[in-house]
C-alpha cells in the first residue's frame, strides 16, 4: 500500500513534472509566427457612406505576425477640399460666413487620427481593431477620398507600409461634379504624339470623366478638322489633379493647331474647353508647293469587299499655300477582276487655306472573286497656278471576308555592334496590310536580366512582306552601358525583346528574337 | 524511460514547424475585398540602415578600382565582408526577401534616396555630408517561384525596369544635391488571382561611384570616384497600396 502510495505519488508528480517540462520547453520554442517580422493591415481599400451630421467610424484590423508586440506610424494623406464650406457661404449671412470661415476647411479635421498604434504579437488574441473616428458636420456633402498609411517603427534597413484607401460619401447632400482643365495640349512624348491635359476635380464628389476632342489646323484665319478621337475614361476624386493622356489616332503636320475637348462627367456634357498651340512634328506629312505643305490624307485606308458590295472610301486635300492649287487623283493602277473603280470628283481646285474632298467610289461585281486582300496606290498630283508641281500618294487596302485586314509583323537577324553600341534589326510585315512600325525594345542579357531599353517609330508605310532594317542607336551618353554591353559578347543567351505599338497593329506581343553580336 | 521518450517526441513534434514556417505569410484569407499581406522580411533587410565608410590607408594615395586597391573599410548595416562579390562593388544584402500574398491587383512602392543623373533616377546610399553620396547597385526581382514577374536592376549610373510595370521617380531631385529622398520606384503588378511572390533584394555600393552635386559626373574623390569617408544611409519602405 505504501508502496503504491509512493508510486501514485511519484506518477502524479512525474505526470506534473513532464507538463511543466513541456510547457516550458513550448514557451521557449518560438511561436511559428515569431520567425516573421511582417504585418498585415485590412482591408487595403474600402469605401463607407454616413450622413451628414453623424458619427461613424474607419475600420481597420491590424495583424502582426512577429514574437513582439509592434508600434506603428499612421499618417493621413488626403487633398484638402473647401467646397462644403464654399456652399454655405453662398446661402448664409455675413455672420454665418465668417463662422464658417473658421471652420475646418477640410474633412481631414473630421477624423481623429492617432499618430501610433501599437499592436500585439501573433498568437495573443487575433487582429487588432483600429478604428478612426469620424464626425460628419452638418455642412459637408459629396464623396471624399484619402488614404490612412501604416508604417513600422524600426531602424532596420526596410520597414514595412500599407497604404489603405478610402472613399467617403455623405449621402444626403446634394452632389456637385466640377472639373477645371489645365494645359490641354498635344505634344511629342517619348516619339510619340500624344494628347493630354490635366483635369482636376473641383466638385464634392468622384465621378467618370469622359469626352471627345477634336484637333483644327489653322489655315489663315480658317480652322479645317483634321483630327477626332475620344478620350480614355478616368474616374476623378475630389481635389486630385489627374493627367489625361492619349496617343493619336493621325498623324499631324507642323503647324498652328487648336484642339477643342467635349468634357462629359457621367454623361453630363460640359462647354468645350479649347487651347491652341504650335505643334512641331518630327515628320512631313504631305509634299510641298513652293515650300508650304500640302496635307493630303487619310495615308491609309481600308476597305472590306463583298459581291455587289458598294464602298466610297473619302479623300481630303488642304491647300495652305496663299495661291489655288489644283488636285487631281488617280485611279489604281491595277486591274482587278469584278472591280470599278470612280473618282468624284477627277480634278478639283482648292482655294487658298481651304480643303477639299474626293470620294473613291468602289463597286464590287456579282463575280467579284478575290481570294487574298490587296493594297493599291492612288496618286494625287498637285499643281499651283504659278506652275510649281507635287504628288501624294495614298494607300488603300481592299480586303475580303476571306482575307480579313491583318496587321503583323516579325523581327529578323537582331545584330548588336558591341564597340558602337548600335542595335541592327530587320523587321518584315507578315500581315496583310501596310503598316509604319514604332515601339519599344528591351536586350536582355538574360530572360531575368534587361540591360537596357529604347522607342523607335518609322513613318514610311511598309507594304505586306515588305523587310526593313532598323538601325538604333543605344544611348552612348551613357557610356557605362558599353562597358555592359561588351560583357554581352560571353553571354550565350542574350536576345532582343520588341514590342510594337501601331495604332492598327493587331498584335501587340512581345516579339523576341536571339541576338548575335559583332 | 518510456516518459523520456515521449517528451523527446513532444520537443520533435513542437520543434519542426519553425523551419516549415520560414516564409509565414499568415493565414489571413479575405472573400470579398482585395487584400495584400507581407510576410517574413529577410533578416539581413532587419539589420541597420546605415554603413560607414572609411580607408586602411591614406585615401589620396591607395584608391583604385577595386576592392582590394580601394581599401576599403566598411562598418554597420547588414555589410558582411565575406560577400565582396565582385571587384567593382561590395555587398550589402544578398538575397534579402520579404513574401508577398495578394489576391487582386496592387502596387508595391519602395521609397528610397534616388539620384537624378542624366535622365536615370539611380538608388544612392545618401551621406551625412550634404553634397556626398554613393550609388547603389540594386537589383529587385519580383519573383513566382523562380520565374521572374518584374525587375529593375541598375547600378553605377544606369537604371533599366524590365517593363512598363515597374517606373521609377526622382522629381525631387531637381536642386543640389541632386538626391530624392523620398523617391520611389513603383512595380504595378497584376496577378492572376491568389497568388504568393517573394521580392528578393540585391543591395551593394559601387566603389567608384559617388556623386557631386551636379547630379551627373562621379567625383574624383581617390583616384577615380571613391566614395568619400562618411556615414551613408540607405532607409527603405515597401509600401503595399491598390490604385
Amino acid at each position: 500500500m505504501r508502496k503504491g502510495l509512493i508510486f501514485l505519488f511519484t506518477g502524479i508528480f512525474m505526470k506534473k513534472l513532464l507538463a511543466v517540462i513541456v510547457l516550458f520547453l513550448i514557451g521557449l520554442m518560438p511561436h511559428p509566427s515569431a520567425l516573421a517580422q511582417g504585418f498585415g493591415a485590412f482591408p487595403i481599400s474600402q469605401a463607407i457612406e454616413v450622413s451628414a451630421g453623424r458619427s461613424t467610424t474607419l475600420d481597420f484590423e491590424l495583424l502582426n505576425f512577429g514574437a513582439e508586440p509592434m508600434v506603428l506610424d499612421v499618417t493621413h494623406s488626403y487633398v484638402a477640399s473647401q467646397l462644403s464650406e464654399e456652399q454655405i457661404m453662398r446661402i448664409g449671412n455675413l455672420r454665418l460666413r465668417q463662422l464658417m470661415l473658421e471652420r475646418p476647411k477640410s474633412h481631414g479635421e473630421w477624423m481623429t487620427v492617432p499618430e501610433e498604434i501599437k499592436i500585439e504579437a501573433a498568437g495573443s488574441g487575433g487582429p487588432t481593431l483600429f478604428q478612426i473616428p469620424i464626425d460628419v458636420p452638418t455642412s459637408a456633402s459629396g464623396t471624399i477620398a484619402g488614404t490612412i498609411i501604416f508604417t513600422q517603427q524600426t531602424d532596420a534597413l526596410l520597414r514595412l507600409a500599407y497604404r489603405c484607401s478610402y472613399l467617403l460619401t455623405v449621402t444626403n447632400r446634394p452632389k456637385v461634379r466640377e472639373i477645371t482643365i489645365e494645359d490641354l495640349q498635344i505634344e511629342q512624348v517619348a516619339g510619340t504624339t500624344e494628347f493630354s491635359a490635366t483635369v482636376t476635380n473641383i466638385g464634392n464628389t468622384s465621378f467618370e470623366l469622359d469626352g471627345d476632342y477634336t484637333v483644327f489646323r489653322q489655315v489663315g484665319l480658317r480652322k479645317i478638322p483634321v483630327l477626332k478621337d475620344s478620350i480614355t475614361p478616368v474616374n476623378l476624386q475630389p481635389g486630385q489633379p489627374t493627367s489625361v493622356y492619349k496617343p493619336l489616332s493621325g498623324n499631324l503636320a507642323s503647324g498652328r493647331y487648336e484642339i477643342r475637348l467635349m468634357a462629359s462627367l457621367n454623361g453630363t456634357g460640359q462647354r468645350p474647353r479649347v487651347a491652341e498651340f504650335d505643334f512641331e512634328g518630327p515628320f512631313d506629312a504631305g509634299s510641298t508647293i513652293d515650300g508650304t505643305e500640302v496635307f493630303a490624307g487619310p495615308n491609309l485606308s481600308v476597305a472590306s469587299l463583298t459581291p455587289r458590295a458598294r464602298r466610297n472610301i473619302p479623300f481630303f486635300i488642304e491647300n495652305p499655300t496663299d495661291e489655288p492649287i489644283t488636285v487631281s487623283l488617280s485611279l489604281p493602277a491595277q486591274t482587278i477582276p469584278g472591280l470599278k473603280f470612280q473618282m468624284v470628283p477627277e480634278s478639283l481646285t482648292i482655294s487658298p487655306a481651304s480643303s477639299g474632298r474626293f470620294r473613291l467610289m468602289i463597286q464590287a461585281e456579282a463575280d467579284f472573286a478575290m481570294k487574298a486582300s490587296q493594297t493599291v496606290v492612288l496618286s494625287a498630283e498637285i499643281s499651283s497656278s504659278s506652275g510649281s508641281t507635287a504628288r501624294h500618294d495614298l494607300t488603300l487596302l481592299l480586303s475580303t471576308p476571306d482575307a480579313p485586314p491583318q496587321s503583323d509583323a516579325a523581327v529578323e537577324s537582331a545584330t548588336l555592334d558591341l564597340t558602337s553600341g548600335t542595335l541592327r534589326f530587320d523587321l518584315r510585315n507578315t500581315g496583310n496590310m501596310p503598316l509604319s512600325p514604332m515601339g519599344s525594345g528591351l536586350i536582355y542579357v538574360r530572360a531575368d536580366q534587361p540591360l537596357t531599353t529604347f522607342d523607335f517609330r518609322v513613318d514610311t508605310l511598309m507594304a505586306p512582306e515588305e523587310r526593313m532594317t532598323m538601325v538604333i542607336e543605344l544611348d552612348t551618353s551613357q557610356r557605362e552601358d558599353l562597358r555592359d554591353l561588351s560583357a554581352l559578347s560571353s553571354a550565350i543567351d542574350s536576345f532582343l525583346g520588341l514590342r510594337l505599338s501601331h495604332p492598327k497593329l493587331s498584335r501587340a506581343d512581345l516579339i523576341s528574337t536571339d541576338l548575335s553580336r559583332q | 524511460m518510456n516518459k523520456l521518450k515521449v517528451l523527446g517526441a513532444l520537443v520533435a513534434m513542437v520543434a519542426v514547424p519553425q523551419v516549415a514556417l520560414s516564409n509565414n505569410l499568415g493565414s489571413y484569407v479575405a472573400t470579398n475585398s482585395t487584400y495584400v499581406i507581407f510576410g517574413t522580411v529577410d533578416s539581413q533587410l532587419q539589420s541597420g540602415n546605415s554603413l560607414t565608410i572609411s580607408y586602411n590607408a591614406d585615401q589620396s594615395t591607395s584608391t583604385g578600382n577595386t576592392t582590394n586597391a580601394n581599401n576599403i573599410v566598411v562598418d554597420g548595416g547588414g555589410y558582411d565582408p565575406l560577400n565582396e562579390d565582385t571587384i567593382n562593388a561590395i555587398a550589402f544584402v544578398q538575397d534579402g526577401t520579404v513574401g508577398i500574398r495578394a489576391n487582386g491587383d496592387y502596387s508595391l512602392v519602395l521609397t528610397m534616396p534616388l539620384a537624378k543623373v542624366g535622365s536615370a533616377c539611380v538608388p544612392v546610399f545618401d551621406a551625412a555630408t550634404a553634397s556626398a553620396s554613393v550609388s547603389a547597385y540594386m537589383g529587385i526581382t519580383l519573383t513566382d517561384g523562380g520565374t521572374t514577374v518584374e525587375s529593375f536592376v541598375s547600378d553605377d549610373k544606369t537604371a533599366t525596369p524590365s517593363s512598363g510595370n515597374v517606373t521609377v521617380d526622382c522629381s525631387g531631385a531637381t536642386s543640389a544635391p541632386f538626391i530624392d529622398d523620398t523617391g520611389t520606384i513603383t512595380f504595378a503588378v497584376t496577378p492572376d488571382g491568389t497568388t504568393e511572390y517573394s521580392l528578393e533584394l540585391d543591395i551593394g555600393f559601387e566603389v567608384d561611384g559617388s556623386f557631386t552635386t551636379n547630379g551627373s559626373a562621379a567625383t574624383t574623390f581617390g583616384d577615380n570616384g571613391e566614395p568619400v569617408a562618411d556615414t551613408y544611409t540607405l532607409a527603405l519602405v515597401l509600401t503595399a497600396s491598390t490604385s
